[in-house]
């Protein structure tokens, strides 16, 4: 590098979905899900109730179609958001929501105050929520590269257990926890594949699918460690302040 | 998770970012010596013990945790995120407990004047408060059963058993402010448990005079 010259910034490489050319920052992921969870004590009352419940919940999501029935667990699906309610838990999941998370939040509130009635829930065990960024690269090597531009591990040089290839997937975990509150922050390479060979009987429609994408996952868990009361819990409000916590603190995943 | 060997074993769930669930169903790799798989959490760590008896018998048993009670301040710490109603309700809420506790520590030093101020200074914070009825509908049944106990009160200063039974009910609504319904119904039972009246005093003679109708009535039949 020339004298004078300012060394080049972490640059994700622009392909895909959601991708831009710039320094890797939060705000350059894609929001890939997100996922908020209670924990209460054993909730015998989902025998006497469940249908009920699942009665309540259809009326705001008309569309919900079950995946699983059974006595301990009821799970159903709406569109790309997931509710389950099992015996001492019940989470409500999203695939791609909106990144202010905004309409996921009162989803969110009001499935919780659901669970909450129905199961006469007056405390929650545990309260969590989990978001996963990602951000897609050309190739794995590039992904790889860009996580190793944050300087968040030190990756050992040379040849390693007989092989000469640089480490693939880099992974980076840390755990913060109080007696009250926890959070956990991973930061890792991931590389997904999607493989459907279509049935024979379909192969006239369907073209079979095989999808190969890395990326870099930021991967967020904020919960309570402590027991929270429901009266004290408004769902949407404490997930605003947990998006507000989560912009705030991973910024140092990227030197800010 | 070493679940081999005879006797009873307690392991711990919590093992990290990948935490596991057991379930009898599913594609997971069997534990050894149980008929159950591992299976991998959707969030964070969990509080329980898994108990493996002699017998191979796996029990859940849950941690009771000694953690201190979370507070407002704990689940909401961001200033800036809060939204105005519950930011606001916060605020009067502190004051009117606050100066509910400054009455009944003047009534204690039989200083009637301050503690008639004192509660005077608090009921005033009231009608602000049920601006902030968007919380929930057990919060505004709440503060609306607060006015009318204030107002039954025509004025003169609530008893010390009335004060310390207002000054519960707002620090139960500060710490618990997005309450139910039916934990709403407890906190107003408990003012009507003082002799405070919770219904509007137009309700009430509107009620009254009803009774007279109905009497009425019964006279010309």
């Amino acid at each position: 590098m020339p004298k004078g010259e300012k060394p080049e910034p972490a640059v994700a490489l622009p392909v895909g979905k959601g991708l831009t050319t710039g320094p890797l920052d939060l705000s350059s992921f894609a929001v890939d899900s997100a996922a908020l969870e209670i924990r209460y004590a054993m909730a015998l009352a989902l025998w006497d109730k469940a249908g009920q419940l699942w009665k309540a919940i259809q009326e705001k999501w008309p569309d919900i179609v079950p995946i699983t029935i059974d006595p301990r667990k009821t799970d159903f699906h709406a569109g790309k958001t997931r509710l389950t309610v099992e015996f001492e838990a019940a989470r409500i999941g999203a695939i791609d929501p909106e990144r202010s998370l905004e309409s996921f939040s009162k989803d969110s509130r009001e499935f919780v105050r659901l669970v909450a009635q129905h199961l006469q829930v007056s405390t929650f065990k545990r309260v969590g929520f989990r978001v996963v960024y990602f951000k897609e690269f050309k190739t794995k090597e590039d992904a790889s590269a860009a996580f190793a531009s944050l300087g968040l591990i030190r990756l050992p040089e040379g040849k390693k257990f007989e092989i000469q290839e640089l480490p693939t997937n880099p992974s980076y975990g840390v755990r913060w926890e109080s007696e009250k509150k926890g959070a956990t922050l991973q930061c890792r390479v991931e590389t997904r594949v999607v493989d459907i060979q279509s049935p024979i009987e379909m192969v006239r429609y369907m073209e079979p699918i095989h999808k190969e994408t890395s990326g870099v996952v930021v991967d967020i868990d904020y919960y309570t460690i402590a027991p929270v009361e429901s009266g004290q819990m408004d769902v949407f409000e404490w997930m605003r302040h947990g998006m507000h916590l989560i912009a705030r603190d991973s910024g140092y995943l990227f030197g800010g | 998770m070493p679940l081999t060997g005879t006797g009873s074993v307690v392991v711990p769930i919590d093992t990290g970012v990948a935490r596991f669930h057991l379930s009898q169903a599913g594609a997971h790799t069997p534990l050894p010596g149980t008929g159950f798989s591992k299976k991998e959490d959707l969030v964070g760590p969990s509080r329980e013990v898994m108990v493996l008896d002699a017998n191979g018998v796996v029990s859940f048993a849950h941690k009771v945790s000694n953690a201190p009670r979370l507070s407002q301040s704990d689940l909401y710490p961001v200033r800036h995120a809060f939204s105005p109603e519950h930011v606001t309700a916060l605020r009067l809420l502190g004051l009117a407990v606050k100066r509910t506790e400054r009455a009944l520590r003047a009534m204690n030093d039989a200083d009637e004047i301050a503690a008639d101020i004192e509660v005077q200074k608090a009921q005033v914070l009231l009608p602000e408060l049920f601006c902030c009825r968007s919380l929930g509908d057990g919060f505004g049944g709440v503060v609306n059963g607060l006015l009318s106990a204030f107002e039954s009160l025509e004025g003169s200063p609530p008893n010390v058993l009335q004060l310390r039974t207002l000054n519960g009910v707002l620090s139960v609504l500060r710490d618990k402010p997005f309450l139910s319904s039916e934990e709403a119904d407890e906190q107003l039972e408990q003012l009507e448990a003082v002799d405070l009246c919770l219904h509007p005093p137009e309700l009430v003679k509107f009620l009254s005079s009803d009774e007279n109708i109905g009497s009425s009535d019964e006279n010309v039949r």
